[in-house]
């Protein structure tokens, strides 16, 4: 039998409790201090969000419990960012950065940068030869030079010593991901290695991990009948959009270790990164080392490309995609207005699924049981508004296309006009917080979470708080201005 | 006591610690270079890129004064439990996190209760189960609805299920586990639909992560996924119902609340909450349905042979003592002496010294709910794999013959802090942990935790005493693929599934029918000229005009023999350009001035008449060049079909025809330039004109990446070439 509560217990329960409130509470108005970008109102956690004087954007959201912090860094890895026809460059670079750095894990740093330029005019000779035999072996020994000059597995071992444990790269949406664990007592030290991984990179064993990024690309391709059909959706609703390239098989172009840098330095100068931090420590305490860690770059500022314009969807836009095993129509609008992340991805979710509005509305038109997926934002792509994608698994029969295409244009018209209803509303809502619990109670998925977020909509709250803000009106109002623009129409065809 | 002050590191003292476990002799000389040499010059005419300038100054060293930022401990109060007269254990736990909240009920049963996969199944009938005629709805729909998650752990002596809600939300998510369990379905149809239902997803799962199914499965004592399965498959209704019958009773259930209240309240309302529920009348047998069966987690070499060559995949499959078991943390220290999941320690040294260094391994830890288990997985040969899992147990060994030095100890107990610390990041985990010590009698407290502080603070002096239990549970290697090699003696050969699960798993095929662009083509080679006059058509000759913003820059008289055959004369500013292209030997001349093109320049110039329209058809007539068909776009009241090339010399080229003419429109296609930049053309094309029986477009508007580079160019004097002519 264990012991019974004294008095005493129940006030430190309730003093160390209010410690956390008083903390969060300080660290709510310590971020409301900064200008830009602020802090997001709280109910929950208080997340403080600031600036280094790096540029460094950071996230902290200090949690009770297991004393560990999990650290997640943010870079873009979307098409815009990447060099033509080197899609996915933005991605590989952060694997390879593991590699390490001219400190750590080069043995003789001049020598190895020669060693490093010989294997990247090999590589390139390789392709540009059609592997040739001569180009096969001066690739070996330009590999085995690099080898004997430069290990890419110290690094690991130097963050594994720290210790940081489940160190990886992930690519959520437009963003990739380096994520790992620590404890609150290695952070200093994790702070100069990751500051010296951004400024002193070498992007070591770059081939081996651009090659397998790529057969990876190819593979993910041949195995998704769906992205020829995404492929279309963009290059009639967004042409032009380098976002096209994310759906279209990736083609065998190596690159040179001068392009990987310039990615690199497009993709990992501080102003252009987030790291998120979540777990257990002292917030203020964490702030104060950051900013003096973070201090400076010796990163410089790689311009990007100007951002290709949005033009509106003036009439309808149709086409058909040959292939696939299950018939599918995909219909998208762009997204219209000033509208915040959860509100779109709330109106996904009214539309969405067996209870969704637009299932509902084609079982009453007796168009049977039909998959409805909705997506939005869509396409994964940094710096623009996206669409609303819908993808229903019909028609059943290839003479109903034309009703299908009118009753789904219905069906939305009519959900614009009158927006969810509360029952509608009051499921949308549940399941958006039970999404963002999913998310918070894994707080490896919610640094990681919270850094693709913060870089992806640098203005809204990457903390979304569904229960409180989620508005019905609003989702009514998104509705209407996006379905009352053309819409493009893709149906594949067998 | 450890100041978090003690544990700052300097960063070579870090260098060396991490280098300490792997470098006892002959250890990779990776070293960091500060300050680093002079670098070489950069290439003639190049500037150097400033960050792969190595003699740039490093980043400055940390400044010692900073305090590392540790949170300052919460006193977590001790959990307040009561014994109800129905039997049922409420403990009232106070947690830390006033957002959110934990309950958890547990099931005094598990694997070890009952016949292989019944445990599992009854966990799964307690979460999807619904009752239509109380308007019950499952578990699973209920934390949905609360906004919370569920986690179902079925260990050897208990079942748990977890439900994390916001912290305003526990009595509701209390009610819900309570009503799961006493109200949970007898039907044979709906047990049966659940088993079936969670055949799939399991088997779904075994595809999606094979080693990480299989070392679960093994670490619940069976040989892979398939025997998992198959006992999932070989289960009746009526096992889960007497299971269900016998556990899911009061007496054999612990309700759970962790959430940041005053303990007292706590208790009250979780009292309140038990009092609530109305138990079904249990059956007159509440005895055991059979003694409890260990077991162990299986141990050896395990192989799913499969007809691939090269390398395969294998998992190397380390359990730790239970939780619970005081020797747990001990293990997790000299676990970190062998390797820091994957990284360095005696382990890789000995990978080093057999020639296996290439070997990288990614590591992974799993649990069952009661054992811990690292995974750590590589890609090898079949024999490599062998080799590497006979010195992961000879690095193990060495502990016993070569005990771990201080700074082996040292660096390896703040790694299996980390990793302890991990292992409870989870919420639900951390309760399981709780709940187990509290019904053990323990502390209210983590006992690993405990001894791990305990362990720091004599910087792991001490861990060897938990040797044998370490050394105790050898663990087991999974291979997936190949064949084992002849002189390994295999523990089991395992499928990943059984043929019944197989069965239920066909439906939707992934066997992409493949499609052509022949048929959407043809039409257009009729347009053309017909099929056979395309057949025969080799290339032109032609005079072209190209102009830049109107103004003529150049002129040129070209004659092209597919694939390989060019002859032109350009004129451009006065002066006369003549390229020449026989095959491999390609040369430019100006003046006197002659040049050789390079493979890669020829081929690109030769692809600029290659893409032509009728070049293009030609090449698909004669069966040199197909298409896929892509889409058909209907945009603006006009129908256009996209076509991809598939092989040819093309990087990648795609042709717009348009659907009333079928005529080709539009070819994009993409190059990489020497530079390495990829660029982008496209060529509208117009003006198509009967020439020797074909159609032959005569002007064309060319655009170089999005409109950066634009030109027209005109046809005159065409004459198609005929081949053999």
């Amino acid at each position: 039998m264990l012991p019974v509560r004294r008095f005493e217990a129940g006030w430190r329960a309730t003093a160390s409790v209010a410690r956390w409130i008083a903390c969060g509470l300080l660290v709510a108005v310590c971020a409301g201090a900064q200008s830009e970008p602020t802090a997001t109102p709280t109910a929950g956690p208080a997340l403080l969000d600031f600036r280094t004087p790096d540029g460094s954007r950071f996230l902290l959201l200090p949690m009770p419990g297991v004393e560990l912090v999990e650290w997640a860094i943010a870079s873009p890895s979307d098409a815009a960012y990447d060099l033509p026809g080197l899609d996915g460059l933005g991605g590989a670079i952060v694997q390879a950065s593991l590699g390490g750095t001219w400190e750590t894990g080069s043995l003789d740093a001049a020598k190895e940068q020669v060693a490093l330029e010989r294997l990247d005019t090999a590589w390139g000779q390789m392709f540009a030869s059609r592997m040739s035999a001569a180009a096969q072996s001066e690739l070996a020994a330009a590999r085995a030079e690099a080898a004997a000059l430069g290990d890419p597995r110290v690094f690991r071992r130097v963050l594994a010593a720290l210790p940081a444990e489940r160190v990886e790269v992930l690519a959520v949406g437009p963003t990739t991901v380096l994520a790992l664990t620590t404890v609150p007592e290695a952070i200093p030290e994790l702070c100069d290695l990751l500051v010296e991984r951004r400024d002193r990179q070498v992007l070591r064993d770059l081939e081996r991990v651009w090659t397998e990024e790529l057969l990876q690309r190819q593979r993910n391709f041949d195995a998704n009948p769906r992205l020829p059909i995404y492929a279309e959706v963009v290059a009639l609703a967004l042409p032009g959009h380098p976002a096209l390239r994310n759906f279209e098989r990736p083609g065998i172009v190596p690159p040179q270790r001068r392009q990987a840098m310039q990615t690199w330095l497009r993709t990992q100068h501080p102003s252009r990164t987030v790291h998120a931090l979540v777990g257990s420590f002292d917030p203020l305490a964490m702030r104060q080392l950051l900013e003096q860690k973070f201090a400076q770059t010796q990163l410089a500022t790689e311009p990007l490309p100007a951002a290709a314009p949005v033009r509106p969807i003036a009439t309808e836009r149709r086409s058909a995609v040959p292939g696939g095993q299950a018939p599918v129509t995909a219909f998208a609008w762009q997204l219209q207005g000033n509208f915040d992340t959860t509100t779109a991805l709330a109106l996904a979710r009214w539309l969405a699924g067996p209870d969704g509005r637009i299932a509902a509305g084609l079982r009453q038109r007796q168009l049977g049981e039909l998959e409805v997926r909705v997506q939005a934002p869509w396409p994964p792509a940094l710096g623009i508004a996206g669409l609303v994608l819908v993808e229903v698994g019909g028609p059943a029969k290839a003479e109903q296309a034309s009703t299908l295409r009118t009753a789904v244009a219905a069906i939305v018209a009519e959900a614009a006009a009158n927006g969810p209803t509360p029952a509608e509303l009051q499921r949308v809502r549940n399941e958006l917080v039970g999404a963002e619990a999913a998310i918070a109670a894994d707080r490896r998925w919610l640094a990681r979470e919270l850094a693709a977020r913060a870089l992806r909509w640098p203005g809204q709250a990457p903390l979304r708080a569904p229960a409180r803000t989620l508005q019905g009106e609003a989702m009514r109002q998104l509705a209407k201005q996006s379905f009352a623009g053309g819409a493009v129409i893709v149906e594949n065809t067998r | 006591m450890t100041t978090s002050r003690q544990l700052v590191l300097t960063r070579a003292g870090l260098l060396a610690s991490a280098l300490a476990a792997l470098t006892a002799c002959g250890a990779p000389k990776a070293l960091r270079q500060e300050p680093p040499p002079a670098p070489p010059p950069p290439a003639q005419g190049q500037a150097p890129t400033p960050a792969l300038d190595p003699n740039r100054a490093a980043p400055t060293e940390p400044d010692p004064s900073l305090p590392p930022p540790v949170a300052v401990p919460v006193a977590i109060e001790r959990a307040i439990s009561s014994q109800h007269a129905n039997g049922l254990l409420s403990i009232a736990a106070p947690g830390s996190d006033p957002s959110r909240a934990v309950v958890q009920l547990l099931l005094r049963a598990g694997t070890s209760a009952a016949a292989p996969g019944v445990a599992e199944l009854a966990a799964e009938v307690v979460a999807a189960g619904s009752d239509a005629g109380s308007g019950r709805r499952s578990l699973r729909q209920r934390a949905t609805e609360l906004g919370g998650q569920l986690d179902v752990q079925v260990g050897s002596t208990g079942t748990w299920l977890s439900l994390q809600v916001p912290a305003s939300r526990w009595q509701d998510a209390a009610e819900a586990l309570l009503a799961a369990v006493q109200g949970v379905t007898e039907s044979r149809t709906q047990i049966e639909r659940i088993r079936d239902e969670y055949v799939v997803r399991r088997s779904r799962e075994v595809w999606a992560d094979p080693t990480g199914s299989n070392a679960l499965a093994l670490l619940h004592g069976l040989p892979g996924t398939s025997a998992s399965v198959a006992n999932l498959l070989d289960r009746d209704a009526s096992e889960v119902r007497r299971f269900l019958g016998v556990q899911a009773v009061p007496g054999r259930t612990v309700l759970t609340v962790e959430t940041a209240a005053e303990p007292s309240a706590l208790r009250s309302a979780l009292d309140a909450v038990v009092a609530e529920a109305r138990w079904r009348p249990t059956a007159a047998t509440t005895t055991q349905d059979r003694p409890p069966t260990e077991r162990a987690p299986a141990a050896g070499v395990y192989w799913a042979p499969a007809p691939v060559t090269g390398l395969i995949t294998a998992s190397f499959l380390v359990p730790l003592p239970d939780d619970g078991d005081a020797a747990q943390a001990d293990a997790a220290v000299l676990l970190a002496c062998v390797t820091l999941d994957g990284v360095g320690g005696r382990f890789e040294q000995l990978l080093r010294e057999r020639n296996l260094g290439e070997l990288q391994f990614r590591g992974q830890w799993l649990t069952t709910g009661d054992t811990p288990a690292l995974m750590l997985t590589t890609r090898a040969s079949p024999l490599g794999a062998v080799l590497a899992w006979r010195a992961f147990g000879e690095a193990r060994e060495s502990l016993r013959t070569a005990p771990p030095s201080a700074s082996e100890l040292n660096l390896a107990t703040r790694r299996a802090t980390l990793t302890a610390r991990l292992l409870r990041a989870d919420a639900a985990a951390r309760l399981r942990s709780r709940v187990g010590a509290l019904l053990r009698g323990e502390q209210d407290g983590d006992p690993t935790l405990q001894r791990l502080q305990r362990l720091t603070e004599r910087s792991g002096r001490g861990a060897t005493a938990g040797l044998d239990a370490f050394l105790a549970r050898p663990g087991a290697l999974l291979a997936f693929g190949g064949a084992p090699p002849a002189d390994v003696a295999l523990t089991a050969e395992f499928e990943l599934l059984p043929a019944g699960a197989l069965a239920k798993l066909a439906g939707a095929t992934d066997q992409v029918q493949a499609s052509t662009g022949r048929p959407w083509l043809l039409p257009s080679l009729e347009a053309l000229g017909g099929t056979e006059l395309l057949r025969r058509t080799g290339g032109f000759r032609a005079t072209i005009v190209r102009r830049v913003a109107d103004v003529e820059a150049a002129s040129e008289q070209v004659e092209w023999r597919a694939p390989d055959q060019l002859t032109r004369t350009r004129r451009l500013l006065g002066q006369e350009l003549l390229t020449e292209v026989r095959g491999k030997d390609a040369k430019e001349r100006t003046g006197a001035e002659t040049r050789s093109l390079d493979s890669v320049e020829s081929r690109r110039t030769l692809r600029e008449y290659a893409r032509h329209p009728v070049a293009l058809l030609a090449a698909h007539a004669r069966g040199e060049l197909e298409f896929r068909p892509v889409a058909r776009r209907d945009s603006d009241g006009r129908e256009v079909l996209i076509l991809e090339a598939v092989g040819g010399d093309f990087e990648r080229l795609r042709i717009h025809v348009e659907a009333t003419s079928r005529l080709i429109r539009v070819v994009e296609s993409w190059e990489t330039l020497e530079t390495g930049v990829r660029g982008y053309v496209q060529e509208t094309w117009s003006d198509y004109r009967q020439v020797a029986g074909l159609r032959f477009p005569h002007h064309v508007e060319r655009e170089l990446d999005d409109g950066a580079g634009r030109s027209t160019l005109d046809y005159a004097d065409v004459e198609p070439l005929l081949l053999g002519r």
